[in-house]
């Protein structure tokens, strides 16, 4: 028995096309061990957001997926459990920030009956009052000075920022083990982004939540992990702890991945675009 | 509300909808107020008053029983409202919801719904409920089931394309994360950002409702005499045509009244709701 929040096993997955299947994940393994916060890092369609989504069983169900390995969430092998009890786990044990804060709370609802909502996941009994009151207790560990008027908004009547900042609350309300960010403020600006990144920090240090970050954003990512493992096709390339990776990036893909950082401080210009990535394919690097 | 009205006022047209509308919902629901003969609406018969031209006190003329024509058009436009009203009811739920499974469920539900939907849509409407109104007994309750027979797969066609742009939207995906059921996210997440079109289509649809249900009873599938009814009434009317005018040209107009109000009404939601296709 391990204390692991999450481990992940030689997790595999592949779409099925009309002829061809497509493979999409190679044997990823990875673990977050409890109130850590690991990144896992790679350009877009490297295979982030899936391992996400497997995680949180979202894509297990699917007819066109095939997907092997193990995912063990606190000790409890997925893979086992019934889609019932998957769904007793999300939104309880374990939540997601989005990229986009404002697109994934509904327009149609008040943020107040939006928490509502998320509250009675847990107890299904809570009325609007006492979820009121959590909440307005809840916005105001993220900064939001005003919750009576927040709480009486929707949300495209709140800024980026503020929208943001809802949904860091409303993913800790519950007091999940395992928080998933996906690309969370991608959408905002750099300012608003950096700020809540900070909180979203403040908060999980707080709760003792462990963070499963998934970036593309090696700034944030240096801020934010204690590790980091960096994805490329699909296949991890290189783990190790998030400074030790940073000084001394030991696999060609991490490499360049580092060098594509444009800095305004360097002088340097955007870097060349690199044509030849068969050393990127090169063996996983550990720390 | 507010804002309501001033989007409403700018636009002459939507002006001239909302006032067409109010005058017939009005005098329908007032019927019985506002016609100078309102038992003329039943099996009422004088001789020495029949077909009449328009004059006084019948502004339209009279029938060719000697029944106010005036009176028997306002209570057409009640029997018309009721029906195209209950038609809605039945097919909008039955429509959505099955637009709702098809566009979120998954392929092979969405391959059955789709598929029975298409079948529907592939008939041209008028004979499918021709053909249902000439199996059953042509009554106003059969008349609603046939309308809504043919009705219903619209909405299932909306909603289904509605529900394929909103099920990719964040809120629906954050709604899964969290554990929701399907039926919660089909009818309380996704569904309440479909209410604008679908209420839009509702307003237009209910002046071709009318349009529809006059077509079947003229002829002569609707609603059976004395029930007065706009589209057998104009039917009846057409044999007299030119002389007796009147008979048809009145219940014809109010067709038209009713219609082009309902569509004007229509676009102005579509402004205030913001629902540009």
């Amino acid at each position: 028995m391990n204390d692991l929040t999450l481990e992940i096993i030689d997790l595999s997955l592949s779409f099925k096309g009309l002829m061809e299947t497509t493979k999409v994940l190679h044997d990823v393994s990875l673990t977050i061990g409890q109130k850590e916060k690991v990144a896992l890092v790679g350009e877009s369609g490297s295979g982030k957001s899936v391992t996400a989504r497997l995680v949180l069983g979202l894509l297990q169900a699917q007819n066109k997926t095939r997907v092997s390995g193990t995912i063990n969430f606190e000790g409890r092998d997925l893979a086992w459990m019934t889609a019932r009890e998957r769904r007793q786990l999300r939104g309880t044990r374990m939540s997601m920030i989005f990229q986009d804060p404002v697109s994934a709370l509904n327009p149609v609802y008040r943020i107040e009956n939006q928490f509502h909502e998320v509250l009675k996941r847990k107890r299904p009994t809570v009325s609007l009052d006492e979820a009121r009151e959590e909440s307005t207790a809840i916005l105001g560990d993220v900064n939001i000075t005003e919750p009576e008027r927040v709480l009486k908004s929707f949300p495209f009547q709140l800024s980026g920022g503020m929208n943001q900042r809802v949904m860091i609350a409303m993913g800790l309300i519950n007091e999940p083990t395992l928080l998933i960010a996906d690309e969370p403020g991608t959408a905002l600006d750099v300012t608003v982004q950096d700020q809540t990144l900070r909180l979203m920090h403040d908060m999980v240090e707080e709760r003792g939540t462990s963070v499963f970050f998934i970036s593309h954003n090696l700034g944030v990512v240096r801020e934010f992990s204690d590790r980091l493992y960096v994805i490329y096709q699909g296949r991890i390339v290189e783990e190790g702890k998030t400074e030790d990776v940073f000084a001394n990036p030991k696999h060609p893909y991490t490499r360049a991945l580092l060098a594509a950082v444009p800095s305004i401080t360097s002088g340097d210009t955007i870097s060349d675009v690199i044509n030849d990535t068969s050393a990127f394919l090169a063996p996983r690097e550990v720390h | 509300m507010k804002r309501t009205v001033r989007i409403i006022l700018a636009n002459p047209l939507s002006v001239i909808g909302v006032i067409l509308i109010g005058l017939v919902v009005g005098s329908a629901i007032l019927a019985d107020f506002i016609t100078p003969f309102p038992t003329h609406r039943g099996t009422v018969v004088d001789f020495t008053n029949f077909n009449q031209p328009p004059g006084w006190p019948n502004i339209m003329g009279t029938d060719l029983v000697g029944r106010d024509l005036f009176t028997r058009i306002i209570y057409a436009y009640r029997i018309s409202l009721i029906l195209g009203i209950v038609v809605l009811l039945l097919a909008v739920p039955l429509g959505v919801t099955v637009g709702l499974m098809a566009g979120y469920l998954g392929p092979r539900v969405r391959f059955v719904l789709m598929r029975t939907t298409e079948v529907f849509l592939s008939i041209p409407p008028l004979v499918l409920a021709m053909s249902i109104m000439g199996v059953l007994e042509p009554t106003l309750i059969n008349g609603m089931m046939a309308v809504t027979v043919m009705w219903w797969p619209w909405y299932s066609r909306l909603v289904y394309n509605l529900t394929l742009a909103e099920r990719e939207e964040g809120y629906v995906l954050a709604a899964e994360v969290i554990g929701a059921s399907r039926f919660h996210i089909m009818f309380v997440e996704i569904l309440p950002n479909c209410f604008p079109a679908i209420l839009t289509k509702m307003t237009l649809d209910l002046g071709f409702v009318i349009l529809i249900a006059s077509s079947l009873s003229f002829l002569g599938l609707g609603v059976q005499p004395p029930t007065p009814d706009l589209g057998s009434m104009v039917a009846e009317g057409a044999r007299y045509l030119p002389d007796s005018w009147w008979l048809t040209v009145f219940p014809g107009l109010a067709i038209l009244v009713a219609v082009f109000g309902f569509n004007l009404l229509g676009d102005a939601m579509r402004e205030v709701l913001g629902t540009h296709q």
